[in-house]
């Protein structure tokens, strides 16, 4: 079976005052139909250029576009072809911001916005529309569907207009789900209830989705497989329980070490050091400063060697030939 | 909103209070005083002006002065022209219709002119047109408008004779509607050159930092064309800004015009102005400041209720 | 490198080092240090004029009238009575830079005491004071200036008297905003708890803060006020003639339009220059001595 969408070789940079921000580096990865992946990375680790760049979403200029190909259902789809990348926008894959009250205009309306994407991509008139909007949000448990539709995104808290921009996005049926830390900017309550929300979804619809996030448990509740990056590079991936179970990179390891911590009430473990800066990645491993098995070996960039079934790692610690030095 | 709209309103009072004691005072400090000024040539008549001395009481105090001045202003009597020799009201009314209809002139290019620049110079930001159009604009935005009049003046009057230089109509046979327009075309594009460039950059900058906001990348992740995430939703957050940078520029679009008219003999209240500097005319000068500036204040003033009518989350506060 | 370029943020910066970083940051604005070049080059030019200006500015020449521009002799030509464009370019420099800075500097002073006094008693006086400028804000700018200096008869006194008086509201208004914003900033409140008097806290607290602010402003609108002024001199009511006046050059070369059009192109483009010189320069400060406008560059 041909996967939903194919990335291969994806490379992003940007330019900056300090050098050239290597942003992505070398990204593959699939989805099939129905499944969904989590992709899982400190801020910086170019989990959500790589999400954009889906659909070439980023504005080129200033994003440079170096390399990779993004097959989304068997067309390959090209860079700056904002024709047809309109339609693939929202109707093929849709997204869900970190922060939905900022991806609403301030200067109109709820029930505006919703109608003008529809309309982008719906040939039904608003009026005939209307009626299954209400019912959407109100399956996103928006309680005042009607009410919600007659304010502006300052009037609503960050719980609903992510609630919102959810159903705004399954309205338009996409075949993929894309979430960039769907939860994160919210409070604890309104999170329970996005995640339990787009949890349903999976259960329900068994929708293709993608989800972004720094914070391991969200993913682990959602994904059925997981891509770790670091730096820009995928590190590790594989299926999500294999990987919880026993992670093979040392940055996994790290990452799920503190997560555990942090879950037991301990004293917070954080990984020693700081993630590299992208303008200046250090030679060989980028994970290498930070790393307690760092030798010889990673003074050369690994690359993703086998690690299981379906599984891969970016470490010389799976190369016998490496470690015997 | 409907308490702001009436607040505001009524702010305009006290404004009008103010600028009428501005004006009032004008006449106060011509040398010889406000008699002097009130009779030009006739001053040399003691009879005439004993007879403005006891009209304007102006042997008694300022404030009585001032009330006196005040209650003839509010009913249209701003005294006899002292160079034309008749009631100035007759003489302003039609001035300020040709100078309205000059500012309007100009106030369309430089909206439609600074809007289109400010927007493409966004959109193409650092690239050879935007640098090119801001230098443009700056270097606009550094020159006389009566020194434009003139180069205009020059290029497509004189040299091209594509456009009349002088009048506003032409003075063969009656005026027409086309003909006024045509008459239009150089001077408002001079006077409209310094509002344009300002208009251009306050758009350009207002649309650069609204364009890489969140909810245009989310309308771009949501399949809008390109024209709606431009114009339906940047230039909808930067209209209340150029709104009320638009309705600043008319004062100095007024302004402006002082100068156009004379280079243009644009038969409006600039030229008006200007005959009565010189021709010494305060009377008129006076009354013409105050219409001026009280249509400033008039426009002023709808442009900041549209601001607040488009701008949903100031219109709540 | 990037971690060194951040440091001094964090550590804090004394007040040297922040001026030197100012002054790297505005040698960096190419156009600014144009900018200043030109300025410095006009003003040598100007002190100079009687040195080196080949002609009188206000002889005139029957035998020479509208000689065009580029003629050996008059390298700008002479206007319609004969006077030499290049001598009334540099003799009118003398009145367009003291035109336009002497009412920034008079504007300067009384809107700092103004803006000062309105930022700071907002509750009482201050909120007077603003009202009464409010008023002046109400009439367009170069109308009311015109109107004072034709009330007050023409001359040089005249302009910088009608300038100073209506640019004085903007400059005070600069001030009060800032003003208003030091006043609930934490070391001027400490300063007032600690008991000292206003007088003090207005010149050891507030004025170093509230200073740059209108020098900014100051010299960013300097470059209109060298076309204000020239606007008096086209009405008539600068400088008489035959001073040269760069305004009044302008008019005076109307009415040869057709056949002279340099009469009153040259001196327009010495205003440009000058006006533009003086923006530059202004950008230049305000990117300099903002550190929030420095990083974004």
């Amino acid at each position: 079976m041909t996967a939903l969408l194919e990335v291969s070789g994806l490379t992003v940079r940007f330019g900056s005052p300090s050098g050239e921000v290597h942003a992505v580096e070398d990204v593959s990865f699939a989805i099939s139909s129905g499944e969904s992946l989590g992709i899982v990375g400190e801020s910086g680790s170019g989990k959500t250029v790589t999400c954009m760049s889906l659909s070439w979403l980023l504005p080129s200029p200033p994003t440079r576009y170096v390399g990779g190909r993004i097959t989304f259902k068997g067309e390959e789809l090209r860079p700056h072809q904002e024709k047809r990348l309109r339609h693939i926008r929202g109707r093929g894959i849709g997204m869900i911001f970190q922060n939905s009250r900022l991806s609403f205009d301030p200067a109109y309306r709820m029930g505006a916005q919703i109608a003008e994407v529809l309309r982008a991509h719906l040939p039904q008139p608003w009026r005939e529309l209307r009626p299954e909007v209400i019912q959407t949000l109100q399956s996103c448990n928006i309680a005042d569907a009607e009410a919600v539709l007659d304010k502006y995104p300052h009037e609503v808290s960050g719980g609903v207009a992510q609630r919102v921009s959810i159903a705004l996005a399954l309205l338009i049926r996409p075949d993929l789900l894309v979430a960039d830390e769907p939860t994160t900017s919210l409070d604890l309550l309104s999170q329970i209830e996005v995640l339990a929300l787009l949890e349903k979804l999976r259960r329900e619809t068994g929708l293709a989705m993608i989800l972004v996030s720094h914070d391991l448990s969200v993913v682990r509740r959602i994904a059925d497989r997981v891509v770790i990056m670091y730096a820009g590079r995928i590190v590790e991936q594989g299926p999500a329980e294999a990987i919880f179970s026993d992670p093979r990179h040392p940055y996994t390891q790290g990452l799920l070490f503190s997560a555990l911590q942090k879950r037991e009430g301990g004293r917070l473990f954080e990984l020693p050091g700081t993630p590299p800066d992208l303008a200046a990645l250090p030679s060989g491993c980028s994970f290498r400063p930070r790393c307690p098995h760092a030798f010889a070996a990673c003074e050369e960039m690994p690359a993703l060697l086998p690690a299981g079934p379906a599984r891969e790692a970016r470490c010389h610690l799976l190369d016998p030939a490496a470690r015997r030095d | 909103m409907l308490a702001y709209t009436a607040q505001r309103v009524l702010s305009i009072i006290p404004t009008l209070i103010g600028v009428s004691l501005v004006t009032f005072g004008l006449l106060h400090l011509v040398p010889g005083g406000p008699a002097l000024a009130m009779l030009g040539m006739a001053a040399s008549d003691p009879k005439a002006v004993a007879a403005v001395t006891k009209e304007l009481g102006l042997d008694r105090s300022l404030p009585e002065q001032y009330w006196i001045w005040l209650k003839r202003a509010v009913t249209g009597n701003f005294g006899t022209s002292t160079e034309f020799h008749v009631p100035v009201t007759a003489l302003l009314f039609p001035k300020l219709e040709h100078t309205l209809i000059l500012t309007a002139g100009s106030l369309f290019y430089a909206v439609v002119l600074g809007l289109m620049v400010g927007i493409t110079t966004a959109l193409y930001h650092r690239s050879l047109y935007d640098r090119l159009a801001m230098l443009l604009t700056l270097i606009g935005a550094s020159a006389p408008v009566f020194w434009i009049g003139l180069l205009l003046i020059y290029l497509f009057a004189i040299r091209l004779g594509w456009l009349p230089a002088l009048g506003m109509a032409s003075p063969l046979g009656p005026p027409t509607v086309l003909g006024v327009l045509k008459h239009l075309i150089l001077p408002a594009f001079a006077n409209s050159i310094i509002s344009l460039a300002v208009i251009a950059r306050i758009v350009r900058s207002g649309m650069m930092e609204a364009l890489v906001q969140p909810y245009i990348l989310a309308a771009r992740a949501r399949g809008l064309p390109r024209w709606r995430q431009v114009v339906v939703h940047a230039f909808r957050n930067v209209l209340p800004d150029a709104i009320n940078i638009t309705g600043l520029q008319v004062g100095f679009l007024f302004g402006g015009a002082l100068f156009v008219e004379v280079v243009f003999g644009w038969p409006g209240l600039g030229y008006l102005i200007y005959s009565s500097i010189q021709a010494r005319d305060y009377v008129t000068l006076q009354a013409a400041v105050l219409i001026v500036s009280a249509a400033f204040i008039f426009v002023n003033l709808v442009a900041d209720l549209a601001r607040m009518a488009l701008d949903p989350r100031e219109a709540r506060s | 490198m990037s971690a060194a370029t951040t440091a001094p943020a964090v550590t804090g910066e004394l007040p040297r080092s922040a001026r030197r970083q100012a002054l790297a940051a505005f040698m960096r604005d190419r156009m600014a240090v144009v900018g200043v070049v030109v300025l410095l080059l006009a003003v040598i030019v100007t002190v100079l004029a009687p040195l080196i200006s080949p002609y009188d500015p206000t002889e005139g020449d029957d035998d020479n009238i509208l000689v065009p521009p580029f003629s050996p002799g008059h390298i700008l030509g002479t206007d319609t009575q004969g006077r030499d464009m290049l001598a009334r370019i540099l003799f009118g420099a003398r009145l367009a830079f003291p035109e336009a800075i002497i009412p920034v500097a008079v504007a300067g002073i009384i809107g700092l005491i103004l803006g000062m006094i309105g930022g700071y008693y907002h509750r009482t006086v201050g909120e007077a004071v603003m009202r009464v400028l409010d008023v002046l804000f109400a009439i367009p700018m170069v109308l009311l200036a015109i109107a004072i200096a034709a009330a007050l008869g023409s001359g040089l006194p005249t302009v910088v008297l009608s300038m100073s008086i209506v640019i004085t509201p903007y400059i005070a208004r600069v001030v009060s905003t800032t003003t208003a914003q030091l006043r609930s900033a934490t070391f001027v409140e400490a300063a007032r708890v600690s008991g000292f008097g206003d007088g003090r806290i207005f010149w050891r607290e507030i004025l170093p803060h509230v200073i740059p602010a209108v020098v900014v402003y100051g010299t960013t609108n300097m470059g209109a006020m060298v076309v204000f002024a020239a606007g008096f001199g086209f009405l008539g009511l600068g400088a008489q003639p035959p001073t040269p006046d760069w305004g009044a050059m302008i008019a005076d070369g109307m009415h040869s339009l057709d056949s002279a059009p340099w009469v009153s192109t040259v001196p327009g483009i010495a205003i440009v220059i000058i006006a533009l010189a003086f923006n530059y320069v202004g950008d230049g400060l305000r990117v300099a001595l903002d550190p929030r406008l420095r990083t974004r560059l």
